[in-house]
């Protein structure tokens, strides 16, 4: 595939523009024609299970981003910049908190909250606060702490942990990049403000909108899935192996676990709850981290905000959320246990 | 993923195509292969809202007289190169419609087997329902048969559903739990002993009635209870393959 863009797009001009559309439409044919072949290719187990895992995970995270657009289309389309700027604070650092509370408002997961975040950026909102929504979001929002409640009927005090860790996380990201972040680490084009052009309806900049950013976001998400897919196979069971007896190791290992299999934040605290030989401490860290960076929220990041934002962004924030887990649990939870 | 971008019109098939694909498995129902029951109408709510934006976008530009006129900015028109790979998600339903997670992610997972409740102690359960036969789920099973401190499941006939797993020389029936979706499946397993066995391959769903062997759940065996297996007949696979 790589090889037929290359070679469309090096003959530039008209026949380059033609190439996107003649691309998709061969590859449709062909795959019509070898389906046998291809399922033939498929029915080797590991492949079978990736490809499970692929469209799942595809599946369950297409609704939340298809959420995410339709409300960054509604803001694009309905709330000017004015009525923002009068909402929040003027002082960033206070805008910061109010940010990660609003995160509670937005019962999704972590998907949905890339566009919205995008969105506010473009509307004139100052990029710490939004990055603060980015990684509040997912992960204070009541739908996850139910969640979480249910996964550890024991240990109550989960919730809290998670809760705080994650808006901990959040706010500090917030205030981290108001103090040293640079604008131009974003991709100018996320940050482009936008035109409501004249003669065009309120629901037309709505339509278009959404219809850019899910454009925009869509193959991101696919790469992210694929990841996650390959990661799914080939990693778990030699590292749940390796984490059995450990001890403080077990905080990087699950740290790593969380960004590598990519859960939805809806489906983390169980996944967590069934790591039951292990202490709660590792695995708050495990929660907080899944929703702040994974896989698949890198790959999103770099297609909405830019590769230079992203490959700052997600080695900051896997550090910052990681602390944050540490010091709440060692609060909360009473120590290592 | 720089570079030139993808053309407008191609974008917007390939958004009806994934939507298209999302309304398919959710109508025929092998959405229930990826991710949970209640996940269905966002599923179709989603598929649909990605066709209508695809279609919006494609009338507009027709009427508008092509796609230079699209009410977008020009600099808009050309999305990034990402988009093009919507056309893996579109080939895998379509085309190869992957099959419900089964005996190979149950031997992969080895070491994450956990019993589905994971509180501390045994309690008294709920008596099982009357009956000769108790039809019940793998996950009750082996909670009942590790916690339950009125040992409900002795002398008790039940009839469990799950599909075949070879493992170190045992034969296992599995069924997988998944919470949202198969990215976070987690198995379940109980060991048969006796009953006509011979000749069933991985993968192959099965019905089994028996006895729990009491005292076969134990935490050196990761609570893998073992069934005493008295008759089993060979099933299609369920429409509905995980517990939840």
């Amino acid at each position: 595939m790589t090889a037929v863009e290359e070679q469309a797009s090096s003959t530039g001009g008209p026949r380059r523009r033609i190439g996107s559309l003649q691309l998709v439409c061969a590859v449709l044919v062909l795959a019509v024609i070898g389906q046998s072949w291809l399922a033939g290719v498929l029915d080797v187990p590991a492949l079978r299970t990736g490809a499970t895992v692929f469209v799942a995970v595809c599946v369950q995270a297409l609704p939340f981003l298809v959420l995410g657009v339709l409300i960054s289309g509604a803001i694009a389309a309905f709330v000017s910049a004015r009525i923002l700027r009068r909402v929040l604070p003027g002082n960033t650092a206070a805008a910061v908190g109010v940010a990660g509370l609003a995160g509670v408002a937005l019962p999704g997961c972590e998907c949905a909250s890339v566009p919205v975040a995008r969105r506010l950026m473009q509307q004139g909102v100052p990029p710490a606060v939004a990055i603060t929504f980015l990684l509040a979001a997912p992960a204070v929002n009541p739908v996850v702490l139910v969640a979480t409640a249910v996964a550890f009927p024991t240990a109550p005090q989960m919730v809290l942990a998670r809760f705080l860790g994650s808006l901990l996380t959040a706010m500090v990201m917030g205030w981290v990049w108001s103090c040293s972040g640079r604008p131009e680490w974003i991709a100018e084009r996320a940050l482009r403000a936008f035109r409501m052009r004249e003669g065009v309806s309120r629901w037309a900049v709505f339509a278009e909108t959404a219809r850019a950013d899910l454009a925009d976001a869509a193959g991101f998400l696919v790469i992210g899935a694929l990841t996650a897919a390959a990661l799914n196979v080939l990693v778990p069971s030699s590292w749940y192996a390796a984490i059995g007896g450990s001890g403080l190791v077990a905080i990087p290992v699950l740290a790593v676990l969380a960004v590598v299999l990519a859960l939805c934040s809806e489906a983390d605290a169980f996944v967590a709850a069934s790591l039951s030989a292990l202490p709660l401490l590792p695995r708050l860290v495990f929660l907080v981290v899944g929703p702040a960076v994974d896989v698949k929220l890198i790959a999103l990041h770099a297609g909405t905000f830019g590769r230079a934002f992203a490959a700052r962004f997600a080695p900051a924030t896997f550090v910052v959320a990681t602390g944050c887990a540490v010091l709440v649990g060692l609060c909360v939870l009473g120590g290592y246990r | 993923m720089s570079g030139p971008g993808v053309r407008r019109e191609t974008t917007n098939i390939l958004l009806v195509l994934v939507g298209g694909a999302l309304v398919k498995i959710t109508v025929n129902g092998t959405y229930l292969r990826y991710v949970k029951p209640s996940v269905r109408p966002w599923a179709l709510i989603a598929g649909v809202v990605m066709v209508l934006l695809g279609l919006i976008a494609i009338v507009q530009d027709i009427r508008a007289g092509g796609a230079r006129s699209a009410p977008d900015e020009h600099d808009h028109q050309h999305g990034s190169r990402a988009v093009l790979l919507l056309l893996l998600p579109i080939l895998a339903i379509f085309l190869v419609a992957p099959p419900p997670l089964g005996a190979d992610s149950v031997t992969r997972d080895a070491g994450r087997t956990a019993p589905v409740v994971t509180q501390q102690g045994a309690s008294a359960f709920p008596p099982l329902p009357r009956g000769a036969v108790v039809p019940i789920s793998l996950s009750e099973f082996i909670t009942r048969s590790v916690w339950d401190s009125t040992n409900s499941l002795n002398n008790r006939v039940v009839a469990l559903t799950g599909f075949v797993v070879h493992e170190h020389g045992v034969l296992y029936l599995a069924r997988l739990v998944i919470t949202c979706c198969a990215a976070d499946a987690t198995p379940m397993k109980v060991a048969l002993a006796g009953g006509d066995t011979a000749g069933l391959a991985d993968d192959q769903w099965i019905q089994s009635d028996g006895l729990l062997r009491p005292g076969s759940a134990t935490q050196a065996n990761e609570y893998t209870p073992t069934l005493r297996v008295s008759s089993l007949t060979r099933i299609a696979e369920p429409a509905d393959p995980y517990e939840y």
